[in-house]
């Protein structure tokens, strides 16, 4: 168990991260919050890059303060960018990267091409990391980050940049992941965390304001959203609406399907719909 | 570690621009100036490519750090658990990429001098090797780690700006045009500091590592190491005040160091080691005893132009006030006569005692910290010269009025160098004898029978200077009609523009005399040139 207690972290005079305390288990847990909320100041404290200004880590009996390389050897890290260097072969750099972690270089040789595997890049593991696309780069630095099996796994943003079809296979791999470990995924993708996440962090300027199910968070917006079928001159009237917030708009002829929230219906067509995970954050995210 | 470093080779060798660029401008720096590689010496003459070679390998740093921080490497290695054995082993490739770079560019030299010109010496190769050691291969090294340094804390176009500013403060040219004071820009400079003045006064100092310069190396280590621990531990609370309190340690080192690896000069000897004497000073020059014994006790200081020491001179005087000549970059210190103070009036050149006592000995304790030829290494002491206490006409004339005395002189160096003296060697750094004036030499001097010259003129050099001073001899003897001739024992070094003589011993200047200086040496009194 990852137990965190008041963790803060100040950049000169700007909090960062505001005293925040709690505990994760096992599973893949979403760090959601938009952009400039801390999510990377707090993963980069969990990944050892930063250090907390006060306020303990615990995982297990690993102390963050006291057993830096220790707690290194339980931690994988995909930070938001990733490049490698361009010159190395996916298998030189992993095996650098294994070196740095203390691996034996006679495992890392059969372990590698099985982690290539696992993320799709066997039949790359001898090109130059020049040659990748941005979604192999990612999944390189998933092959890096785990390639010690730690048992915490912080990734940032990681499919940012993706094309779908990386998106998904990026999904279906963290959750593979999850089984065995903890997974910590910042992103401000809801759709990344609906897809992937059991539990779900909700950020918001340097402060971790509520950890809760995909389920409670989806929750929040119950009796917020509405659907509703509009020509497009009454959409355009409906636009101007500062009360309500349009998530999803579909055209079809003249005619427009959208969804809204919104504390009251606006229109008398407009019909109550069941909530998905990223209205219920946003009806959290615009919580005065 | 080795791993790790061949990781970083292999980024090296896939991205042949650097390698490529290296080679060519080795190949650029020995065939651009190949006329004047003749011989090892000329070495430090090279300080033009250094300088180049010491921008590329700051910018090399420099594109380090940008592919780090470009490629996000930074984040991604800064949270492994061998992340310190990581800086270490950048720190260890980095110091065996200088070392390659260094020992190719040392051998391609070496090579070439060795094939075309067959000059090449066992000591050469062992006085240049250990030269370029400290003055290519560590400022090759220092130049990386502060090209990664810069651009990892100023990572936009404005760090290479930041570069070239940097380089230019450290580099020997600093030496030439002195942006900084010597006593700063000779800490600082990264490379050999005193290129201008091993090339126009302090030949004897070229090619040599002074005491100075260790420390001056060690001092610049600390600051590189602190800046390099800075940068990579930036968000390490606790290294980070390490290195803060390691910069400002290394800050202390040039006070408290005994030693300075510059040499500071005007670029000139002559007001150094000629005593000229107005006509009113003449007038008050007495000159009514003699000093029968002198006793030396020196202390060469290693550093700089740094000299102590103490002389007692046995005197008889018919007159309670003397006047003994002493060049000015030579300050007395204390003056007693038997225990007694000894009432002194410093006149320029000249020194006013008030004895005591008529017979006895007078100790003065005397330094320099400005005489040119004293160096960190070197010495030229020579007995024509007023540098220590003399007759005034001695002094100003010492082939017409030179007087014989005993002389007993030891010699106490931190850093023991072969000395050649006039004098019998009693002991080891203890010499004795008569003479018109004590001589010490210390430096690369060799010795032929009774010719002395400095070890970077060849004696095909020397013999032709020689035949010149003998011919001009043999055309003012006719002129004059007088028969002078060179003293038996020949001293060539560059101590003073021009030449001295007593009746024994002349001194030449292998760099730089003319038939004047042969006149005024061996002709005064003998009507207008």
């Amino acid at each position: 168990m990852l137990n965190i207690h008041e963790l803060s972290k100040k950049f000169g005079k700007k909090k960062a991260l505001q005293p925040t305390s709690l505990s994760l288990n096992k599973g893949i847990v979403g760090l959601l919050g938009p952009n400039g909320a801390g999510k990377t100041t707090f993963l980069r404290i969990l990944s050892t890059y930063y250090e907390a200004d006060s306020g303990t880590i615990m995982f297990n009996e690993l102390d963050w303060s006291k057993d830096l390389e220790k707690v290194r050897k339980h931690i994988g890290y995909l930070p938001q960018h990733i490049g490698g260097l361009p010159n190395l072969t996916a298998r030189e750099y992993l095996e650098y990267l294994g070196v740095l972690r203390g691996l034996d270089i006679k495992q890392l040789a059969t372990d590698i091409p099985s982690i290539l595997r696992e993320v799709n890049l066997e039949e790359r593991v001898d090109d130059r990391i020049k040659s990748f696309s941005g979604g192999m780069r990612q999944r390189l630095g998933i092959a890096q980050a785990i390639l010690h099996s730690p048992d915490v796994l912080l990734v940032d943003e990681p499919t940012a940049g993706l094309d779908p079809e990386e998106r998904i296979r990026f999904r279906n791999l963290i959750k593979r992941l999850g089984k065995e470990r903890l997974v910590i995924l910042s992103t401000h993708i809801t759709e990344d965390v609906a897809m992937t996440c059991d539990q779900v962090l909700l950020m918001k300027n340097g402060s971790i304001e509520q950890y809760a199910s995909i389920q409670e968070v989806t929750h929040l917006a119950k009796g917020k959203v509405w659907a509703l079928e509009i020509d497009s001159t009454t959409y355009e009237q409906v636009r101007q609406n500062t009360d309500i917030l349009i998530t999803l708009t579909s055209r079809m002829d003249d005619m427009v399907d959208l969804r809204f929230i919104a504390s009251d219906s606006i229109h008398p067509q407009a019909t109550p719909v069941n909530p998905t995970l990223e209205e219920g954050y946003m009806v959290w995210l615009n919580k005065k | 570690m080795l791993k790790i470093m061949k990781m970083e080779f292999l980024q090296l060798i896939r991205q042949p621009i650097w390698p490529t660029i290296f080679i060519l401008f080795i190949i650029v720096a020995i065939f651009l100036p190949r006329a004047n590689i003749t011989d090892l010496t000329v070495i430090p003459g090279m300080v033009y490519f250094i300088m180049v070679m010491t921008l590329l390998l700051f910018i090399y740093g420099a594109e380090r750090a940008r592919l780090e921080i470009n490629q996000q490497f930074d984040e991604t290695i800064s949270v492994t658990p061998l992340f310190r054995k990581y800086n270490r082993s950048t720190l260890l490739y980095w110091l065996v990429l200088s070392l390659l770079i260094y020992i190719v560019f040392y051998l391609a030299i070496v090579g070439y001098i060795g094939i075309v010109h067959r000059s090449i010496t066992v000591g050469g190769v062992l006085e240049s090797f250990t030269y370029t050691l400290f003055c290519w291969f560590i400022p090759f090294f220092y130049s990386i780690i502060l090209g990664y340094v810069i651009y990892s804390w100023l990572p936009n176009i404005y760090s290479y700006l930041m570069i070239i500013g940097v380089w230019f403060l450290t580099m020997p040219y600093n030496s030439m045009v002195g942006i900084l004071p010597r006593e700063w820009g000779g800490w600082l400079i990264n490379g050999d500091p005193n290129i201008i003045e091993i090339n126009s006064v302090s030949f004897l100092e070229s090619l040599v590592i002074n005491n100075g310069y260790y420390i001056q190396r060690i001092f610049m280590f600390l600051i590189v190491m602190a800046l390099y621990l800075w940068t990579r531990y930036k968000r390490n609370l606790k290294i980070k005040i390490f290195s803060i309190s390691l910069l400002a340690v290394s800050m202390l080192v040039p006070i408290f160091s005994p030693y300075v690896p510059y040499i500071t000069g005007k670029g000139s000897l002559d007001s150094a080691t000629t005593l000229s004497l107005t006509e009113e000073q003449s007038v008050t020059v007495s000159e009514e005893y003699q000093i029968n014994k002198y006793t030396f006790n020196f202390k060469h200081g290693a550093s700089n132009h740094d000299l102590k020491y103490r002389v007692a001179m046995d005197i008889t005087s018919n007159t309670d006030h003397i006047t003994l000549a002493l060049l000015q970059d030579f300050k007395i210190n204390t003056v007693t006569m038997s225990t007694s103070p000894v009432k002194m009036k410093r006149l320029g050149q000249l020194v006013q005692l008030e004895l005591p006592e008529r017979n006895g000995t007078i100790e003065m304790e005397i330094e320099t910290s400005t005489y040119s030829p004293i160096g960190p290494t070197t010495a030229q002491l020579v007995a024509t010269s007023a540098w220590y206490p003399m007759l005034p006409s001695e002094a100003q004339d010492p082939y017409h009025h030179g007087v014989k005395e005993d002389y007993e002189l030891y010699w106490d160096s931190p850093m023991p160098h072969p000395i050649l003296s006039n004098l019998d060697e009693n002991n080891v750094n203890h010499w004795v004898g008569k003479a018109y004036g004590p001589t010490i030499l210390m430096g690369k001097f060799d010795k032929i029978d009774n010719l002395t010259f400095p070890s970077y003129k060849l004696l095909q050099q020397i013999e032709p200077l020689t035949h010149t001073i003998n011919e001009v001899m043999q055309k003012n003897n006719q002129e004059y009609n007088v028969s002078e001739k060179l003293p038996t024992h020949l001293y060539y070094a560059p101590v003073f523009n021009g030449i001295q003589a007593n009746p024994d011993e002349v001194y030449i200047n292998p760099e730089s005399y003319s038939t004047s200086d042969i006149f005024n040496a061996f002709y005064r009194g003998e009507g207008n040139q």
